[in-house]
């Protein structure tokens, strides 16, 4: 059993601690969230069959973001220095990543800048858009799939992935 | 998987697929971390509050029932509830006391006689 469940964290850790990042704009949340998503899936469904762990896994990982967020929402109306605290990181995103797959530099800084100001762009998204857009984006899932994992309609989700679609195509050409 | 049906899409999704490639070392040094704290957790047996707090629910109504239904016994229940070696033991006792009253018969008739 265990060496099952390493095998699919160690499958879908990166992707999904890349979507959690991408959510929260934070490194140390998003390994957080990650880790509290690995921690659910042992604790609650891990005699389930191994089929069912990706959709569950999702689904985990989706209802801690949205936790993130309502804590989130808390501390900024108790306490408005907070946003300072999660505007930190965004300067050293560049200087953070090291080169697993030996890329040349210039593509390394050039998908880097461009995760950079897809990253700013995401963040003024609605939190439900972006989540939509990520899941279908990042971890490939059609409209259904996105609709179990968020727990809402598929009419919702393609309204909000044809939204998000077209903000962030906005968005992009303003900055070209 | 769904189809990439716009090269707008395409381009994000080569954007994001690379932001997986890239992730640094420390970052991923944490997330093996997680991994191996969370798979550590499924050879623990964990206590469930909610688990216990119904089960004592449960039996402390079921306790409550028996007390009750003990206290004050409907006629019928009495009946079932009666013991067999209760009814057998009145009747023994009540053999042994004639058979009291034979023995005392006996003595005075043994002195009489």
């Amino acid at each position: 059993m265990n060496d099952e469940l390493d095998q699919f964290f160690s499958n879908n850790e990166r992707r999904a601690y890349r979507m959690a990042q991408l959510a929260t704009n934070n490194s140390d949340d998003a390994i957080d969230i990650v880790q509290e998503a690995m921690i659910s899936l042992v604790k609650n469904y891990r005699n389930r069959p191994q089929h069912e762990w990706p959709a569950l896994f999702h689904r985990i990982l989706q209802r801690h973001i949205t936790n993130w967020y309502r804590r989130q929402k808390i501390h900024k109306t108790f306490f408005h220095w907070f946003n300072s605290h999660y505007n930190e990181e965004e300067s050293d995103v560049i200087g953070h990543y090291a080169d697993p797959v030996n890329r040349s530099p210039d593509h390394i800084v050039s998908t880097n800048q461009s995760l950079e100001q897809l990253q700013l762009i995401l963040f003024d998204l609605p939190m439900r858009q972006r989540q939509v857009f990520l899941l279908r984006c990042l971890e490939g899932l059609d409209t259904k799939q996105t609709a179990k994992a968020m727990a809402c309609s598929e009419g919702t989700v393609k309204t909000h992935y044809h939204r998000s679609l077209q903000f962030i195509r906005r968005k992009m050409e303003d900055q070209e | 998987m769904k189809p990439v049906d716009d090269k707008f899409e395409q381009k994000i999704q080569q954007i994001l697929k690379d932001s997986i490639d890239n992730i640094d070392a420390e970052t991923q040094s944490q997330l093996t971390q997680a991994r191996h704290h969370a798979i550590s957790l499924s050879e623990k047996k964990y206590f469930n509050p909610v688990g216990l707090w119904v089960r004592g629910v449960a039996i402390t109504f079921m306790l409550l029932f028996v007390l009750i239904a003990l206290k004050h016994p409907s006629p019928d229940t009495r009946a079932v509830l009666t013991p067999d070696w209760i009814a057998t033991s009145e009747t023994d006792d009540l053999e042994m006391y004639q058979d009291l009253e034979f023995y005392e018969w006996l003595e005075t008739v043994n002195i009489n006689g």
